[in-house]
């Protein structure tokens, strides 16, 4: 009989508004890492940028090619980030109910010779859907990820953060 | 290269239920067989996959030996070298106005951009996740689904693509190959798991 290989490693919800949600000593075990969140901030403003750090490295070694559909389709690509870029989330100018939804695909975390490459794919009410690609600059293996707004605002009350691991055969 | 096919019952140390002695919960999203690659090899294959599952999901991870930033990987199911394939993409590459692309009558599904080539960094590799929904179904022309690309920091591609084989056939096996390179180089690795339904 086989057995499961899509594994839930750890989940948090947000009981009181924070400034980053972290997930440490992650298992080495799994080929793939994915994380899955519903969430918003306090940005005073319709929508914020929702990031993530792997190790607590906030060293410039991040880099993303996006494309994202509003009013119409754009892209865009940044270079030596601090951070790697997960979606557009609502925030405090939105319905209190609304919360947007995102999932990262963390490929390779734990290989020390290659450095990892997210896939990510988002939608927030804000109307807007955005596909990215990452590259984490480091060979170090992933044992940490931090959650948190690009603009310095607060992970809402109600904002839930799943990690799932993939394992091989 | 190290195919392994995986056949065998194992207990999983993760489920408490097993620890307990209660019924194990084995879950619907299981590995069907991963494909390492430890020295440059020419393509990667999938066979004798099972019928048990309702869909397939095929994460990969790849660079190639081609002398440029990036490769594209070519799909084939069944041993079917026919025009019996197609895809639409919806890409971007941070520059270049993002748009679509379409291939019709193809003999392969192209996932452009799906694996870096071997001008790009040592260390870098093009991901995918692709699903392929309904496989067994005999009375369904195929579709797949993927989203994958690469960044180079400074350059790079995401693709959110689908794909299409027009067979009833169930599918049985998947061939990996490359475009323009000759081989899959050291570190890539595909693996491919089946949901069921």
């Amino acid at each position: 009989m086989a057995v499961s290989a899509y594994e839930l490693i750890t989940k948090e919800t947000v009981g009181t508004a924070v400034a980053s949600v972290t997930f440490s000593s992650i298992p080495q075990m799994y080929i793939d890492l994915v994380l899955v969140c519903a969430a918003r901030t306090s940005r005073a403003a319709t929508s914020d940028n929702l990031i993530v750090r792997f190790n607590s490295d906030s060293t410039a070694i991040y880099s993303s090619t996006d494309v994202f559909v509003d009013t119409g389709i754009s892209t865009a690509r940044s270079a030596n980030d601090t951070s790697c870029f997960w979606s557009y989330i609502p925030s405090a100018s939105q319905n209190g109910n609304t919360f947007g939804s995102a999932t990262m695909n963390i490929m390779n975390y734990s290989n020390t010779t290659t450095y990892p490459t997210t896939l990510c794919k988002s939608a927030n009410t804000n109307a807007q859907i955005e596909y990215t690609t990452n590259v984490y600059r480091s060979l170090a293996a992933i044992s940490t990820l931090t959650m948190l707004s690009g603009t310095g605002s607060n992970i809402a009350v109600g904002s839930t953060f799943t990690l799932y691991g993939i394992k091989a055969a | 290269m190290v195919l392994r096919y995986d056949t065998r019952s194992r207990v999983s140390t993760y489920t408490q239920s097993w620890v307990s002695g209660a019924e194990p919960d084995f879950g619907v999203f299981e590995s069907i067989a991963t494909t390492v690659i430890t020295a440059d090899t020419a393509s990667v294959t999938f066979s004798s996959i099972p019928q048990t599952y309702k869909h397939l999901q095929l994460r990969m991870f790849a660079k190639t030996d081609r002398t440029d930033a990036d490769d594209v990987t070519l799909m084939q199911f069944n041993g079917d070298t026919a025009a019996n394939y197609s895809w639409h993409w919806l890409r971007g590459n941070g520059t270049a106005p993002a748009g679509s692309a379409a291939g019709a009558s193809q003999s392969y599904i192209y996932l452009n951009y799906a694996c870096s080539g071997n001008s790009s960094a040592s260390n870098v590799f093009g991901a995918c996740v692709l699903d392929i929904l309904d496989y067994a179904n005999t009375n369904k022309y195929k579709t797949t689904r993927s989203l994958h690309g690469y960044d180079l920091n400074g350059s790079g591609w995401i693709y959110l693509a689908s794909g299409n084989w027009r067979s009833t056939s169930a599918i049985t096996s998947i061939v990996l190959d490359q475009q323009y390179g000759t081989n899959w180089k050291q570190y890539s690795h595909f693996a491919l798991y089946g949901i069921k339904g």
